[in-house]
């Protein structure tokens, strides 16, 4: 088993080294060298997680060193079976598409380090192998982003990502500072035992270590992940090559969840950390969500579509539900990966036909065509807000009849149930022959998607935080006073009801029309420019870079 | 004896003393003598220190991060190469003051020469720039990424060794240094991890106009760097690397 934990990030990194050496030799070949080292690399993570799903204790690998450790356990065999995966078919991928690109060779010798860098973060056992690999993943993209050196956008745009995760690679160098401080070792294993034995520890200012290092990991997670306010990269970086944007979005994006389950034996013990967590992750998946739905470009879409994804896998953490967000993280990988690899097919193929039927779908969605005759209102409604929840209570109560003590679930369901009286709401008014058919096949979908997905995460529960204790330890983290969680429902749930009366009354005009044109133009004005972030960004940045001139020339440059 | 120390503020330069340095740099003729006194200059600070034994009062420590904090930025604006390296050389230097305070002398050589070695390596290639096109000066030509693959790819991995990335020694020297302040001074540690980030921000920014652009005017050039010369640099910041993973055992 030893062998195989150091063989996965050894291989990719080894194969670089040697092709990146013999490059010009081996031409063309390097390609299919580094593909086949990879299928070698899935198959070496593949028997790890056969390992850790046989049963075989969590351990770790070290090399006699305090830095260089690496873990087995359920969280890094099944990250590396994903990134393995994926990388491989990048690589597969790559292979004709980068055929007529400057630096072929380059270009696959970086894709195998950053694979390797990939997978030693996830097999980190130590705090020092993290921050290398998690700094190395940063620059590494840099480098794969501007694989195009003579396009002024991609430059530009990397260096916006380069930015924004040296932003966030800082952090967690203080949190590492922090724990190592409070709890003298390097080693995760070690440290998470200490922590458990002493949680209360004390840093500067007399803070808790575990609280401070608690916030500066989920801002190195949050950076990583393109929260709300460091967001701005993900979307712009899409003039990189099409197989890197692949990979980001559906592997390296994903790492912010990856390092709070890392720590979840540290959140496990925290008060209030994981409330932040919520907060940003709700915040960036509806503004996420919000400018997802303003673009017209497919690939900027996608981009923050991914945005509003990682919100959900961030704010699924601060609920609690660590092991959900695994899975978020796993499932959004593979088809934002997909959708990557297949969007510039897609537009090749819209730009002689858009390729799509025009039946009931289409004219309700894109001609916005609604049913000349609708159904009972009255009725409509009552499907409309107890079919979802019926299915979604009775999928969870299926896997475990404890769900329900658990706020952060109570919250998960919450937003199940909106979507599926969304998906519902928004079916009301479409054209079509016959609506009960349609009702019917839309809620069986639905009652499909609910218990497939309340299954599969339950047993990535199961697997990957076996003790009940620590299940339930991360959800009393992620708790909140009732009164809190009350007035949080009460909130969103008027929101959310108003968004619904705006759908129903729109276009219907009132006296107040004119008044909420002019509010609507306004906000789609906002989110047209993406809420002046970058703006803001840009300009501090030339006041930054004025100064520095400014005083360089008193200074008389030297 | 122990005031000697003040002899030191020169050699690992505090403002305004620094300017001795960037000034030095400024006048040497060529690329091998910045090489070398990007290599021993700093080690003169120390071995001066290392004389003396001194016990540094504390505002020392604030004085030299203040130096460090505002090389770093005035190093935003800056695309002369060497004139780059020599700011980013002061801002770097004036952290081995930090480190002074969490480290004995020992670790210090080899923390400063941790930061030295790549800068050397830098200078030198600043010199193969200058040869080639008479300066070595960001967004002046560009492009180079295209007509000169093997300097450019020397370039980026120097550079990323001078803005102190893993696995290069600045990497473990700034993680050493921001260890010894945790918990004395926070706020310390947070100025390590800001002039940090003004390292990589300008370096990048240097790259981008050295290495990055369209090639239509080099197109024809095709003096790029030997492959022997190529194979004793990657040598040396292969070296480099090794003698980073080496720093880790400190930790």
């Amino acid at each position: 088993m030893e062998y195989f934990v150091v063989m996965v990030p050894a291989l990719p990194l080894f194969t670089a080294i040697i092709t990146y050496l013999f490059s010009a030799r081996l031409n063309q070949y390097v390609a299919q060298i580094s593909v086949a080292s990879m299928l070698l690399t899935l198959v070496a993570a593949t028997a790890l997680l056969y390992f850790a799903l046989s049963g075989t204790p969590s351990a770790d690998v070290s090399f006699g060193t305090s830095w260089g450790i690496l873990i087995f356990d359920p969280l890094s065999s099944l990250m590396s079976v994903v990134i393995a995966g994926i990388s491989l078919i990048v690589h597969v991928y790559s292979i004709r598409y980068m055929a007529d690109e400057e630096g072929y060779e380059r270009f696959f010798v970086l894709l195998g380090l950053m694979t390797a860098s990939l997978l030693l973060m996830v097999a980190a056992g130590d705090l020092l192998t993290l921050l290398t690999s998690w700094h190395l993943i940063g620059i590494l993209l840099y480098l794969l982003l501007v694989q195009n050196t003579a396009d002024a956008p991609t430059q530009r745009y990397a260096m916006w990502t380069m930015i924004t995760y040296r932003l966030g690679d800082l952090p967690l160098v203080l949190a590492a500072a922090v724990l190592f401080d409070a709890y003298g070792t390097w080693s995760l294993s070690e440290l998470f035992a200490a922590i458990k034995q002493s949680p209360d520890v004390q840093t500067f200012g007399g803070f808790a270590a575990i609280e401070v290092a608690g916030i500066l990991i989920a801002y190195s997670a949050f950076a990583r992940s393109a929260q709300f306010l460091l967001h701005n990269w993900l979307p712009y970086t899409m003039s990189g090559p099409t197989p890197v944007s692949a990979l980001m979005h559906a592997g390296i994006v994903n790492a912010g969840g990856f390092l709070v389950n890392r720590f979840a034996p540290l959140y496990m013990q925290t008060h209030d950390v994981l409330h932040l967590l919520f907060i940003v992750g709700l915040f960036t998946a509806i503004i996420g969500s919000v400018l997802m739905l303003s673009q017209n470009d497919i690939k900027k879409a996608l981009g923050y579509s991914t945005m509003g994804q990682m919100g959900f896998m961030i704010m699924e953490c601060g609920v609690g539900a660590f092991s959900l967000a695994v899975f978020h993280l796993i499932a959004h990988g593979l088809f934002k990966g997909t959708m990557f690899l297949g969007a510039g097919g897609v537009i090749g193929k819209a730009r002689g036909s858009d390729g799509v039927p025009k039946h009931e779908l289409y004219t309700f969605v894109v001609e916005r065509q609604v049913a000349y005759r609708r159904q009972p209102w009255l009725l409509m409604a009552a499907i409309t807000l107890a079919i979802p929840l019926l299915i979604l209570v009775a999928a969870h109560w299926l896997v475990a009849q404890d769900y329900f003590q658990k706020q952060g679930a109570i919250v998960l369901l919450f937003f199940g149930w909106v979507t599926g009286a969304q998906l519902i709401f928004a079916s009301y008014k479409m054209q079509t022959t016959n609506p009960w058919r349609l009702f019917t096949m839309i809620i069986a979908s639905f009652a499909i998607v609910v218990l497939g997905y309340a299954m599969i995460s339950h047993a990535f529960d199961l697997f990957l935080y076996p003790d009940p204790e620590a299940r339930n330890l991360l959800y009393e983290a992620a708790g909140v006073d009732l009164i809190w969680f009350d007035l949080f429902v009460v909130v969103v749930t008027a929101f959310i009801v108003l968004g619904w009366l705006m759908v129903y009354y729109a276009g219907k005009s009132s006296l107040g029309s004119q008044i909420k044109n002019r509010i609507w133009v306004s906000f789609y004005a906002l989110i047209s420019r993406e809420f002046y972030v970058m703006e803001f960004y840009s300009w501090v940045a030339r006041k930054l870079f004025k100064l520095a001139h400014k005083m360089n020339t008193m200074l008389r440059w030297v | 004896m122990n005031q000697m120390w003040w002899f030191s503020v020169v050699f690992l330069p505090l403002f305004p003393f620094s300017a001795v340095f960037v000034l030095l740099i400024k006048m040497l003729p060529n690329a091998w003598l910045r090489g070398i006194a990007f290599l021993l200059w700093p080690l003169a600070g120390v071995w001066l220190l290392e004389a003396t034994q001194a016990n540094l009062p504390d505002w020392v420590l604030y004085w030299a991060l203040g130096t460090s904090l505002l090389y770093a930025f005035r190093a935003l604006v800056i695309r002369e190469l060497n004139l780059w390296l020599s700011y980013i050389a002061v801002s770097a230097w004036s952290i081995l003051w930090v480190v002074l305070s969490g480290s004995d002398l020992t670790n210090l050589m080899l923390f400063a020469l941790g930061f030295t070695l790549p800068m050397a390596l830098m200078a030198l290639l600043g010199g193969e720039l200058k040869q080639r096109f008479t300066a070595a000066y960001g967004g002046l030509y560009g492009g180079i990424a295209q007509s000169h693959p093997r300097l450019s790819a020397m370039l980026v991995f120097t550079l990323l060794a001078v803005i102190a990335t893993p696995l290069f020694p600045g990497f473990f020297t700034m993680m050493s240094s921001i260890m010894a302040q945790m918990l004395n001074s926070p706020v310390i540690a947070i100025g390590l991890l800001l002039i940090w980030l003004l390292w990589s921000w300008s370096g990048i920014l240097l790259l981008q106009g050295l290495v990055m652009g369209p090639e239509d005017a080099l197109s024809g050039l095709t003096d790029d760097l030997a492959v022997w010369r190529v194979g004793t640099y990657a040598l040396l910041l292969i070296g480099m690397g090794i003698f980073g993973l080496s720093f880790a055992v400190v930790f």
